[in-house]
This record gives C-alpha cells, structure tokens and sequence, in this order.
C-alpha cells in the first residue's frame, strides 16, 4: 500500500447525490483488486484539520490510460456527510491523498466457477468492479437493488460491464422488478448450485442474503463497513466481532477485512 | 545539524517518537515510512493477560479530533515479546513498551518482564486504568495513586527508563509530575486523552458504546500544550509533549515550551509517514533558524518570558 496524492482526472455527479471520482495513480493502480478501499483524505481545497479523518471508500474500476497499464482509479461516492461532501467539490486537476488499496479482496473465481453479484446502493461499486474484472471470461450475474430507482446509481453503466444478467429490483417499482433484491435469489441459487455469491450493501441486506445461502449449496463472501481511523490496521478502531473456528474474536475490517466468508459474521450484533 | 536529544538516561537520535495506541506493534507502518528515521517507537499499551477490548462503535469524528474507546484490545506482554519484538528490533529505533494493569501488582509484573526483555530501550506507564483493588480510581487521579504506582514499578525496572504517562483529565497537572519525580520515574509524558462524550440527537444513544471516550488530534493541541507548559516550568523532569501534533510546527511548539521530545498520535492515521515528515520539517526549520544543535531550543520559549 501507498500513501501519496494523487490529481483527480475526472469528477461527474449522476443522479441521487451520487457522484463519479477519478484518479490517476499508476503505481496504485498495478495494485488493485476487486474489493480493495482506499482511504481518501479531506486536507485538499485550503489545509484544515476539520474534517480530520480520511474516508474509507471502495474501488469501483481500475483502466489504463492511453497506454496498457493501468493508471486510472474509479470511485462511486456517495454525498452521505460533511467528508463525502468535501469529495464531492473535487475537480479535475486537485490534488486528493489517497491511502491504499488496503484490505482484503473477492477471491478470484476458478475458471468454471458460477458467480453471483448481490449489491445494495453505493455496495454496487466493488461487485461492478467484480463483473468488469471477470465477466468476459466467467458465467456472472448481478442482482442489484435499492428502495427507488434513485439508490441504483450505476444502472446506466451496468451494459459495459459485459454482465449477462442483470436483474434490477426497487422497493417502489421504480426501475426493474418491484421488491427485495433477495426475494429471487433461493430459487436462482437453487438453480445453479455450486455458485459463489459475492455481496455487498447494507447490512440488513447481506444478513438476509446470508440467512438463503445458508440453506443451499453455495459459498458466500460479504464486504463489510465499519467506521475506521487509519485503515491499515494500527488504531483497532474498527473491528466487529468475527467468528474463527470455534472463537469469535474482535477483528480489524480494514485488515483482515472487509472481505469476509458470510458465515464468519454474526448478524445479531448491532452497533 | 543535531537532531539528537536526552531523555533521562535515555539518548535519540532525534525527538519525534509515535504515540502508544496510534502506530500499532510499529512494524504495520513499515511500508510507508523508514522506521529507523523515528527517534523512537512507543507500542500499544500492554497488559499481563491479552484484552478483547470494547464492543463497536469504538471511534467517532468530532470538530478538529476523534473520540475512542478502543478499551486497550492488546496481544498482551508475553505474546508480544515472542511473536511482534523479534522483527521491530532489527531497526536501529529505541523500542518504548507501554504498560497497563488494573492493580499494582499487573503493572509489576508486565514491567518485570519488559525490563528483563532483550530490545526493549525504556517502558512507558500508563496511569490512566482504573484501580480494581481500591473501588476502581484512577491511578492517573490522585497524585499519591500515581506516585504509589510508579514508585513499585522503579522497583523492578532495575535500570531500565521509566516513563509515566499523565493524564489532563485532573484540576492540577503539577503535583503528579512531583509525584513521578519522587517516585524515581526518569521522564513524564503529556497528555493521554481528554475524556469526552458525543451522542445521537435523533437515537438519543452515545456515537460510542462505551459512552465515553478519549479524545485526540489538533482539538486537543492548546489544552495539552497548556499542561506541559505548567509542568516544564514548575518541575525538574523531562517532560514529553503530546497531542494533536500534526506537522514540524506544533512540535517545536511543544519543545519551545519546554518538551524534550515529542510523540506524535492521530497524524499517524491520516498519512502514515506523518512522523518522518515531522523529522524532516524539524531539520529545515533548524537549517532555516542557523540552529545547530536542536537541543538548545529546548525551553525557548520559558527562556523568553523569564528574562
Ligand atoms: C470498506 C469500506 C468501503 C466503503 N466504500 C464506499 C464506497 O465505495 N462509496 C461510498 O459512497 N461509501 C463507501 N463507504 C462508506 C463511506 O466510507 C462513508 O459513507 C463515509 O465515510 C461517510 O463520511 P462523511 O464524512 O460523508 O459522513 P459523516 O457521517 O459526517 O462521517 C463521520 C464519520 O463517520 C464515518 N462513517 C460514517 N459512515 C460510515 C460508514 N458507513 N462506513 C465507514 N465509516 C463511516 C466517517 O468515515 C467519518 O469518520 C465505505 C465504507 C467502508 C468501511
Ligand atoms: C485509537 C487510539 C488508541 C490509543 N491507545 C493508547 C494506549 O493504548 N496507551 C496509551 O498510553 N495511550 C493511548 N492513546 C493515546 C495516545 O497515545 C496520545 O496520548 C493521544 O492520542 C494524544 O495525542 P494525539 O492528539 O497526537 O493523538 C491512544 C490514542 C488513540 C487515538
Ligand atoms: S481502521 Fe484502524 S485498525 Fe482498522
């Protein structure tokens, strides 16, 4: 991991008070996998220690730039406070510090493996980045929902992700199907046995994801949020507590998350 | 130019260590930074039995700093000297270990083992747990509480640096630093965290589980630089400056005001370097002033107000 500044490339808002951030980072960019963060700093604009804390936020895509090797790194933001806010005025030619890519990763799939994407809102931008790495050479679909057509900030890009599925849902019909992005899924999964279902969202969500994959054949990996302090592993700021074997030990998600087997958390903890 | 600096019997190459509980084992920032460019690295706090710590949320942002109620999560001392010591002494970086304990005998005893350790260069105390055997008071509250401690813990630390860390969360700073000194403990550092709260308005629960937490970063800095600024001009003992340090500027801040060296905490969270950095500006501005020996800064500006 790298801790350096970067210049932002590009900025778009899309609908919804989501917005699109792009850096040039070469040497960062050869690092990322799908599922990395990084940890986006607030000290651009004039120097001020207020907002203090940088800002944990996925990769939503890594391309090169006129050359072959990647150089170029995508975020989905979503405008959620005062930090994310202070993203969001960003334009092309400032200066952002940008702290990774940390933490752990979706695991590459095996080359007959089924895949299944179950994304929530702004939990689009790591599965989005799955199906961009992926979907050319493996059998993908990604079941994406929000309450309203507003949360699936990304739908409009989704045909460039070379997905073959693609199943839309809202809770008001506004866009896709009417209902729970997890209604569908146990008899899908049913279906196809033998996936591996990668998610990522709220955690309403996973859970209820976690709860149907529990009784069919497949394996389940989730991304998990916390709020964090450094991001790489140091303050113990944002562990949850994390089934290992037998023991449920307080693990840090920005280390040894936030990738994590479904079964490996316990959904009945509230904070 | 020289950076280096005196600490009791404790001498580094230059003044700019990182905070207990703010830069891990030391070795999780060994991609971003030289580790042997720091004067020194002080470790999480360390206590007898390893801790789980508190439940989530731990960490909560509020103007200019953090609250955390990490509740000293550790390895615990025999874990850490067999699994985390052996790879940071390989750098040329005086190792400081920070202890905990919750009675005076935990605190002997994760002392006795840090003073019979290969690569430890001093250990730091942190006053600021409660006292289980007497209904839970702070150690860091009372000065002859903390006077008691440090006085137990000299006893078998045999040559061994002492440092105790105060807490600013007392009316007068001054009589714990005369409590330390008379204790034999060879430096103090200040501050630890000041205590706060912050709560929900619209869940009316608090942003931390443990309710209150520690606060740190630059919304400490006036307050902190206050109390080492009391100490350094009333006590005869190294004081080590710390709280919201974020670049060269606060820290000469400190050492004007009579710091010998400083520890640098949050900052490490927002760039990982932050303490080289802290280095470098160190050395520019001496280079700028015609300042040969850094040490002679020390005190600058007591030197000022009493002439
Ligand atoms: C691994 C990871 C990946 C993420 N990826 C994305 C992403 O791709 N796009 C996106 O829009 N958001 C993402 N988030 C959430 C994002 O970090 C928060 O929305 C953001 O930090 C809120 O900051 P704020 O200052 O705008 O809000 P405020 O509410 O003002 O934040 C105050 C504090 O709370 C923390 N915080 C608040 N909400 C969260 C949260 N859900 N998770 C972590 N910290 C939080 C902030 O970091 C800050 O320290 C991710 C979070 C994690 C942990
Ligand atoms: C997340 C976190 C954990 C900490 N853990 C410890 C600890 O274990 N022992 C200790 O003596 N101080 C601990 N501290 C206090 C710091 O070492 C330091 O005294 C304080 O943060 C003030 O400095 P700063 O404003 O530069 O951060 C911790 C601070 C933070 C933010
Ligand atoms: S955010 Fe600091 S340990 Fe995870």
């Amino acid at each position: 991991m790298l801790c350096m500044e970067v210049p932002v490339t590009d900025m778009q808002h899309v609908n919804g008070g989501y917005f699109l951030l792009q850096v040039h980072s070469p040497a960062q960019a050869a690092l990322v996998r799908p599922g990395h963060f990084f940890m986006l700093g607030m000290q651009h604009a004039d120097f001020s220690a207020d907002p203090l804390l940088n800002r944990p936020i996925s990769v939503l895509d890594c391309t090169p730039d006129d050359h072959t090797a990647p150089a170029a790194i995508h975020f989905l933001i979503k405008e959620a406070g005062r930090g994310t806010r202070l993203l969001s005025r960003l334009r092309a030619g400032d200066n952002l510090l940008c702290h990774g890519p940390l933490g752990t990763t979706f695991p590459e799939p095996s080359p007959e493996c089924r895949l299944i994407l179950v994304g929530g809102g702004v939990g689009i931008a790591p599965l989005y980045f799955c199906a961009r790495r992926w979907s050319a050479t493996h059998d993908m679909a990604l079941f994406y929902g929000g309450r309203s057509v507003t949360d699936l900030p990304l739908q409009g890009l989704l045909p460039q992700t070379g997905l073959r599925e693609v199943i839309l849902l809202t809770e008001d019909g506004s866009a896709g199907r009417r209902g729970l992005v997890t209604e569908p899924l146990p008899e899908y999964l049913a279906s196809n046995p033998g996936a591996k279902v990668y998610s990522c969202g709220p955690n309403a969500m996973m859970e209820a994801v976690a709860r149907i994959t529990a009784h069919v054949d497949a394996q389940l990996w989730v991304s998990m949020e916390n709020r964090m302090g450094c991001g790489l592993g140091a303050c113990l700021g944002c562990v949850l507590p994390v089934i290992e074997g037998d023991k449920t030990a307080m693990v840090r998600i920005c280390k040894e998350g936030p990738v994590f087997r479904g079964e490996q958390i316990d959904w009945k903890i509230r904070y | 130019m020289d950076l280096s600096v005196q600490i009791g019997p404790l001498r580094l190459k230059n003044p700019v260590m990182t905070a207990s509980g703010t830069f891990g084992y030391g070795l999780e920032f060994a991609d971003y930074l030289d580790l042997n460019a720091l004067g020194a690295i002080v470790v999480k706090g360390l206590s007898l039995q390893p801790r789980p710590g508190n439940a989530p949320p731990r960490i909560y942002e509020t103007a200019a700093g953090m609250l955390n109620a990490i509740g000293l999560q550790n390895v615990g001392v025999e874990e850490f000297v067999t699994t985390k010591l052996p790879a940071l002494r390989q750098y040329d970086t005086p190792i400081i270990a920070n202890a905990l304990g919750n009675t005076i005998e935990e605190y002997t005893e994760v002392c006795r083992v840090l003073a019979h350790t290969e690569g430890i260069a001093a250990v730091e105390i942190n006053v600021s747990c409660p006292n289980v055997k007497e209904g839970g008071i702070h150690f860091a509250t009372e000065p002859a509480q903390t006077g008691r401690v440090t006085e137990a813990v000299r006893r078998v630390m045999g040559d061994m640096p002492l440092i105790v860390k105060l807490s600013p969360n007392v009316t007068h700073i001054v009589p714990f630093a005369r409590a330390c000194r008379a204790a034999g403990a060879d430096a103090v550092s200040l501050v630890n965290t000041f205590v706060g709260i912050a709560i929900d308005l619209d869940t009316m629960r608090p942003r931390l589980s443990n309710l209150t937490g520690g606060l740190s970063g630059p919304a400490i800095k006036p307050l902190a630089q206050r109390l080492v600024w009391e100490v350094c001009r009333d006590v005869d003992i190294p004081v080590i400056g710390i709280g919201g340090i974020m670049n060269a500027t606060d820290a000469l801040e400190y050492m004007a005001l009579g710091a010998v060296a400083v520890q640098v905490g949050t900052a490490n969270f927002i760039r990982p370097d932050a303490a080289r950095q802290i280095v470098a500006g160190m050395a520019d501005f001496c280079a700028a002033r015609g300042i040969t020996r850094l040490e002679n800064f020390i005190g600058a500006f007591l030197r000022r107000e009493t002439s």
